[in-house]
């Protein structure tokens, strides 16, 4: 996994955790090793998953938790990242958490309409978790897998049948717009004005039951999560950039696992850029620079069109993050992030710490300042204490778009 | 009341000018011509068109005040403000072809026809209060002035784009020169005063944006040569001539402040 973790191994917490995460997860491995006998599960579904690799032919099935704790409240905890920062859960808790899922995967095209992927459809639109009983081709493995975008899965298996037990329950709002025949955009952006969490919206998205009768299709968990992001920043960004911009510059900052992140607002129409410093031994960074590296991507009032390759996913959920605080303030800005990812996030969860960190930021009052000159010196105080005089504003104002550039009203 | 005819070239060449810096704009018709002023989003970029009505085949206005007889005799008043998607006309020129243009304005129903060959097309024109307010030019002094071959120009930014995201110009004694480094490579263009069209002796030079710059050279590939008008860490002023000289465009482009 890490450098770090190889020479460690769980025993000197050289990470500075308290608990050793991948040892966290190794003990659901033991408990998993009751169930690794059984060829048949019966249980709540939480969630479904749909694999990537291969695609369009890709591996699909719901989402169960294998382990005994299940309580109404854990299951739904289980798939909300919200409650996971509202509980200001670890990384050692999380990666626990999620170590007890055990994700049933079946081969299908994601243009099947088989009665499993319709069942599946029916999971991810449901309020609450369903029953179902599985039949598995084989005996479980444990395979714990992270990835920058997803969040972290524990074991899977293959399964042969899946018969769902129980009538899902499907909020008859949310059945509604399922059931027009809309692009899948329309339908995303129609769910989310419900009030769904982006999080929701993506697994429904997900399972092939949005879109015109015609073209209804699954969609790659990973993919589905920024295309969510994406889908819903546009339906927000339409109508903010209608809205008069902040009167003042503004800095808003929040940490969470590792993730340290200032945000600036600036008076102007909007833009954003989007900075992340990946510290030497942190995720993507595998500590051969003795500095932080640094990536950005920017995209002005007209929007993008390429896809922020540099920083992929991240990028999105951040935007979307920052939309909805400028929407609910009724307020466009010229809006520039900096995220700083410290050694210590070794492990990647996916894009939701960055996006319930920055809506987290935004839920605290924003510190005021009548002049960019003062923003960013205070941002580049804040980045010096905390990157302990390894990073300054500096760094990032000669790879900004927005920060170096003169204004003709300057003129 | 507004009516004209115009070949679909070089209106096109016109629109396209404008579309390098904006979407949308205030397009201001008079008996002597066209006339707009907008700034990009970001206030980085601006654009002053000008363009006279002999260029047109037929050009016939008459300003709504005079049409009602109102008191109002400032001659200055006569003119009409409407507010135009030009990226969306722009694409509906691409179809029309190589023919003539019709024009004519409803103000009342806020819509300007066109109409290309058997091909008519409506445009909706935008409530002109939704649009950004004219800005105002900066007061600006240019200490050198550089005329330079378009293609010239063109094809260094064309060069520039592949290794950096800035361009430095400048002015070193009697050479001009464009500059860009990117993170491996650096690329540079000389040109001493005898290979340039005119040019101001000094030594001075700005940063500015390639995004920028690259739109602009898009706007400006119809025209012969560009005049760059520079100045130390200041705006660029790039102006030249369209439509064979009857049309007159101005860019102004902010500068980035270099790292020490």
């Amino acid at each position: 996994m890490h450098r770090l973790c190889i020479v460690c191994k769980g025993s000197r917490l050289l990470c500075g955790r308290k608990i050793c995460p991948l040892l966290a997860a190794l003990k659901q491995k033991t408990k998993f090793a009751e169930l690794s006998n059984t060829t048949e599960f019966f249980g709540p579904s939480t969630s479904i998953f749909v694999g990537r690799i291969g695609y369009p032919h890709v591996r699909v099935g719901p989402m169960t938790i294998f382990e005994g704790n299940d309580s109404d409240v854990e299951l739904g905890r289980s798939e909300e990242p919200s409650e996971w920062f509202a509980q200001g859960l670890g990384m050692d808790e999380i990666v626990e958490l999620r170590s007890s899922s055990l994700r049933a995967k079946r081969a299908e095209n994601v243009t099947s309409r088989s009665n499993f992927v319709s069942d599946m459809a029916e999971i991810a639109l449901a309020k609450q978790p369903v029953d179902v009983e599985l039949t598995f081709k084989s005996k479980p493995s444990f395979n714990l897998s992270f990835s920058d975008i997803t969040r972290p899965t524990g074991a899977s298996v293959n399964v042969e049948k899946m018969h769902v037990t129980e009538n899902p329950k499907i909020p008859k709002k949310v059945d509604r717009i399922v059931s027009d025949e809309l692009r899948a955009v329309e339908s995303a952006k129609g769910l989310y004005d419900l009030g769904l969490d982006v999080y929701k919206v993506a697994v429904i998205l997900s399972s092939g039951a949005l879109g015109l009768h015609r073209a209804k299709k699954m969609v790659p968990t990973r993919w589905s999560i920024t295309a969510t992001d994406d889908v819903i920043f546009k339906k927000l960004a339409a109508q903010l950039k209608e809205y008069p911009p902040v009167d003042s510059y503004y800095v808003y900052e929040s940490s969470y696992m590792d993730n340290h992140f200032q945000i600036l607002l600036m008076p102007s129409l909007f833009e954003y850029e989007n900075f992340e410093a990946w510290f030497p031994g942190s995720v993507w960074n595998d500590a051969f620079g003795q500095r932080p590296v640094i990536v950005e991507e920017y995209e002005g009032f007209k929007g993008r069109k390429r896809y922020a390759a540099e920083e992929g996913g991240g990028y999105y959920a951040a935007r979307l993050a920052v939309a909805e605080a400028l929407h609910t303030m009724r307020r466009q800005a010229g809006a520039v992030v900096f995220r700083e990812i410290h050694p210590r996030y070794f492990i990647p969860l996916g894009v939701w710490v960055v996006r319930e960190t920055v809506r987290d930021a935004f839920r605290k009052r924003g510190e005021k300042f009548d002049t960019k000159k003062e923003a960013l010196e205070y941002i580049d105080v804040r980045l010096r204490t905390k990157a302990g005089m390894q990073l300054g504003m500096q760094d990032f104002e000669v790879l900004s778009k927005i920060l170096r550039q003169k204004r003709l009203t300057d003129f | 009341m507004f009516e004209a005819k115009i070949d679909a070239g070089v209106l096109r060449e016109c629109i396209e000018t404008i579309t390098a810096i904006v979407d949308e704009g205030k397009l201001k018709i008079a008996e002597e011509g066209l006339k707009l002023r907008a700034v990009d989003p970001a206030n980085v970029a601006m654009i002053s068109f000008e363009l006279q009505s002999d260029v047109f085949d037929e050009f016939r206005f008459a300003a709504k005040e005079a049409e009602s007889g109102a008191e109002d005799t400032s001659e200055s008043k006569a003119e009409t403000e409407v507010g135009i998607d030009f990226t969306k006309l722009l694409g509906i020129l691409g179809i029309g072809g190589r023919e003539e243009v019709e024009l004519e304005l409803d103000e009342h129903a806020q819509k300007l026809f066109t109409k290309m060959g058997c091909l008519a097309y409506t445009v909706s024109l935008l409530d002109p209060s939704s649009l950004r307010k004219e800005p105002k030019v900066p007061e600006l002094e240019f200490p050198v002035q550089v005329i330079i071959e378009t293609e010239e120009f063109r094809r260094t930014i064309r060069a520039a784009e592949k290794i950096g995201d800035h361009i430095v110009l400048g002015v070193d004694g009697e050479v001009f020169y464009m500059e860009t480094e990117g993170e491996m490579d650096k690329l540079r263009l000389g040109l001493r005063k005898e290979q340039l069209i005119h040019l101001t002796p000094g030594t001075l030079h700005s940063l500015y944006s390639l995004d920028y710059i690259t739109a602009m050279s898009k706007g400006m590939s119809h025209a012969e040569n560009i005049t760059l008008n520079l100045g130390k860490d200041y705006p660029l002023q790039i102006d030249f001539e369209v439509a064979g000289g009857k049309g007159k465009v101005s860019y102004l482009l902010a500068p980035r402040i270099e790292s020490e």
